[in-house]
Parts: structure tokens; sequence; C-alpha cells
């Protein structure tokens, strides 16, 4: 059994307590560090959907000539399916459309008066047309003006405004996060110094008993162990602090969030919790690395042994 | 036990402390090494402990050419050196029993055994009474026994002992040789630095005298001549 292991766990926590005001504050720096590397991925989160939400609303509608019988319209149908960078077409008929509109414009008696006086249907079949990528669309544009049913349709609709949303909500989330992305690093750069400062002030404390261990044969691995330990566990309290903290916050940004993207199907505390390992594991592993990183750093700097 | 041949340890830019020291130790000798102030004696304890290095000749200590010690084995070596100060160096925080224990607990020693083995070497310095006080409530004599039951809690086979008896009055002084004499006649070999003459003269043992860093004298139950 290895004994030495539960001392230096020991010696750890004493450690922590002989200098518990540092170590409050150690683990106080750590935790923003936390915060604003989880306030990071949250906003990244919340960019993706949405992008992703507005790009859910961009298609292509391709309008048909009266005409156009239902066979000429599936041949196009079955055109613009075998195309690679088309995601999903589908097919509207008419009645469809004016059913749709109808329902759409069921409080408006002046559009509803219109269509009643009108005696047969104004509206057209259409395909409407995802692409994969919204770069796609000009392609499947070009491809189909080029093919043989061009002439078919009397009107296409590519509703590109969105593109331009995407593009600003790109370039804002950009620097939004370049700016939080600094203020992380600032963070995580103050850590380790404060780190660094908390376990030279230890050995300091700790220099009797450091002395003595030398003297009486204690190796290097247990000199420096307890020093290991104890940046570990900072590392431990602040990761479990920053995620006590972090759900209620984000329950309590939830509506801000759904009033951003206009929808309520999206949640980031259900995200997180469905990511949770790898997003707040791989948060752990990075602050132990870098504490373990921090410790040695002053230990090779500070402890002569 | 302990050879040293030509040893010499010079301090930048040109101070001698050891100059061209030859001198071996047996086996479960007591030996004095007296001097002046600056004589090289704490050097020489020093060196034996690997807390310095020489600038040349030779440390052998049971077999073990430890000139050129690497800093992974320092620990290996010091495990069967114990030591003693004049500042007795206990953590004031720590209880009698702590104090010893500390020394086994750095070792990876189970409990049990860490038990077993305080309350043994607190027998040996009469202090199993005295288990749950903290140094700053035992006389300057129970802190050094303290101390030395520390030293003796990884049964070294070395006893070394650096002006023991520096803070402690005649008393104590003569409970503290006694006691190492009696650690010696257990078979362990004790190297004790002193300036102390009464107690040189009280031991009858061998005495090395040291002057400006080299041997001028060398006596069985020998005196001191300074």
């Amino acid at each position: 059994m290895n004994f030495s292991f539960f001392r230096q766990i020991k010696i750890a926590f004493q450690g922590f307590f002989r200098n518990f005001w540092l170590s409050l504050a150690t683990i106080i720096i750590i935790l923003l560090s936390l915060f604003s590397i989880s306030l990071l991925i949250g906003f990244n989160i919340i960019t993706r959907q949405a992008t992703h939400l507005v790009e859910e609303r961009i298609n292509l509608g391709i309008y048909f000539k009266p005409e156009v019988s239902l066979e000429k319209i599936q041949e196009a149908k079955s055109f613009l399916e075998n195309l690679p960078s088309v995601k999903e077409v589908k097919y509207i008929s008419k009645d469809e459309a004016l059913k749709e509109f109808k329902k759409k414009h069921q409080d408006n008696p002046i559009i509803s008066k219109s269509l009643e006086e009108l005696e047969e249907n104004p509206l057209s079949d259409s395909l409407i047309v995802k692409a994969k990528k919204i770069e796609d669309y000009a392609t499947i544009i070009n491809l189909f003006n080029n093919s043989g049913y061009a002439d078919l349709v009397w009107s296409k609709k590519y509703n590109e405004n969105y593109k331009g949303i995407i593009q600003k909500i790109n370039h804002i989330s950009k620097n939004v996060q370049l700016v939080v992305l600094i203020i992380t690093l600032i963070f995580i750069f103050i850590a380790v110094l404060i780190i660094v400062n908390t376990v030279r002030i230890g050995i300091y404390t700790y220099r009797g008993e450091i002395s003595i261990m030398r003297l009486v044969g204690a190796n290097s691995s247990f000199i420096r162990g307890p020093f290991i330990w104890q940046s570990i566990l900072y590392g431990v309290i602040a990761w479990i602090l920053h995620l006590i903290i972090l759900f209620p916050l984000l329950s309590l940004i939830q509506p801000y969030i759904n009033n951003f993207l206009g929808t309520t199907t999206f949640s980031l505390s259900e995200y997180f919790y469905q990511h949770f390992w790898s997003i707040f594991g791989w948060e752990l592993v990075g602050i132990l690395i870098l504490n373990v990183f921090s410790s040695s750093l002053a230990m090779r700097k500070y402890l002569r042994i | 036990m302990i050879y040293l041949k030509n040893l010499t340890k010079v301090y930048p830019p040109d101070v001698y402390a050891l100059r061209n020291v030859n001198l071996h130790i047996k086996a479960g000798e007591f030996v004095s090494i007296v001097g002046r102030s600056g004589s090289g004696k704490t050097t020489l304890i020093r060196l034996l402990i690997a807390e310095e290095k020489p600038t040349s000749g030779k440390i052998i200590i049971g077999g073990w050419d430890i000139t050129k010690i690497r800093p992974k084995d320092i620990p290996l070596l010091r495990k069967q050196i114990g030591v003693i100060f004049q500042d007795f160096k206990l953590l004031p925080k720590k209880t009698v029993f702590e104090n010893v224990a500390f020394a086994l607990e750095v070792s990876n020693t189970p409990r049990k055994e860490i038990n077993e083995i305080v309350h043994q070497v607190l027998k040996i310095v009469d202090l199993e009474d005295k288990v749950k006080r903290f140094p700053a409530q035992l006389s300057a004599g129970e802190k050094q026994r303290v101390a030395i039951a520390r030293a003796m809690a990884n049964r070294p086979k070395i006893l070394l002992a650096d002006e023991p008896t520096g803070n402690l009055d005649v008393l104590n002084t003569r409970e503290i040789i006694n006691l190492l004499k009696k650690i010696n006649k257990f078979g362990t070999t004790v190297l004790l630095v002193t300036h102390n003459e009464r107690v040189v003269n009280y031991l009858k043992k061998r005495v090395i005298t040291l002057d400006e860093g080299e041997i001028i004298s060398d006596l069985e139950n020998g005196r001191y001549i300074i």
C-alpha cells in the first residue's frame, strides 16, 4: 500500500488550510478563468445555433408556369435531387400553396377579399430547394438555368438577404469571441502567476518541514508531491464551484437567449448537460494541467531539494 | 565505515574549508571532532550527508563512494545517517510523537510500524511519558532527546551530532552525552562535533582535532588539546 500518497494528500490539505486566504484567492482566479472559458464555449454554441436557425430559413423557390404538367415538375425535381450540392427538394402544389397563403393572411381582410374575387388560383406549383451549404445556391441556380427545365419556370426566388444576416452574426460573434478569448488568456496568465506565488509562499511556510524531510531522507517526489496535490485541489474546487454557479446562471439568462434566437426550442443548459464531459471534462483536464505546470514552475524556481 | 581520502573543500574564490583530509572511522566507533570555529567541522558533516560536494578527494561510507552521489540517491544515504543539531530542528506544531513519526512517514512506513518504532526510540531516550507534549513544553535537554529519537527512527548506521550540547546546561549535556554513548553501545557509529572541552575529556574516546581545514591530531582516548 502506498502510504506516502495519503501522507502527501494530508500535507496538501494542511498547506491548503494554513494559507487559507491565499488558497481562496487562488481558487477565485481559477474560477474566473473557468467562467470565461465556459462563456467562450457558450457564446460559440449560441452563435452556431443562431447561424443554423437562419440557414434553415434560406431556400430556393422555383415557381413553374401554370401549363407545366406535374410529370415535368417531377422530372425537374429528380434533376435537382441528383445534384450533389442539394440537400432536399420539396414539391408544393398550387393548392397547398394557396391554403398556406390563406392561413398566413387570415387576419388580413383585404387579402382575403381579393382572393375571393379571383376565380382562379393565382399561385403556381413550385419546388423548394435546400442546399447543403449557403454557397451552393449559386451553383444550383446556374446548373438549373443551363438545364432543359429553365424554360418551364416563370420565377425563381432566392431569399439572399439571410446570407447577409449570417455574415453579420459571424462577424459580431468573431469579434466578441476574440474579446472573450483575450479576457480568458489574461485570466489564465493571472492564474499561473497566482498559483506560482501561492506555491512559493507554501514552500516558505513549509521550510521547516522541508528541511527536516530532506534531513531524514525523504525523496524529492515526497517533498514535491504535496505542492502538486495542493494545486490539483485548487483546480478541482474551482471547477466544482464553477459548475455550481454556472447552471443556475444559465437558467437566469435562458430567456434572453430565447429572445435573441427567436425560438424556445434551444436550451443552453440542456446542451451543456448533454455534452457535460466533452466540455467540462476537458475544462477540468486543462485546468489541472495548467495548475500542475504552474506549481512545477514554482518548485523549480523556489524549492531546493 | 567512513573513509575520507585527500578530501578538500574550497569555497569560491579560494577559501579552504577542508584541506587534504584523510580519515578512517571504523564501524561502531565513537569519535569526537573538535576544533575552533571555522576549522571545517561543520563542512565535514555537510559533506558526509551530501549537503555539499567535495572539491576533490573521496568520501566512502559503508563501501559506498558518495563523492559524486546522484541527487536521487541522496535520500537513501540520509536514511542511513542520523543527524542532530545544536538548534534541535523540531517542528513546533507537532507533538513529540509526531516529530519522531515524521521521519518515518516520509519513507512510506506503515502506521502500525511507525507506532512501534516511535515508542521504542522514545523509550531509549526516556521520553515515553511526554509523547503528547509540544516542543515548547519541553526543556532544552528533552528537545535534544526528541531530536535524537527522530534521528534514530530510521535505525541509521551512523549518527552525526553537530554541537548537540551547545544550548544545554551541564546536567543536560551529561544526559545527552550518556545517551549518545548508549546509542553507540547498540552498535551505531557516533561522530560528535563539539567545542566542549569537558565533554571530550569526559568521553575518553577517539578525538580528531581540526585546524584551518586540516587534521592536526588524531588520538585514541584523546583529550581536548586546543
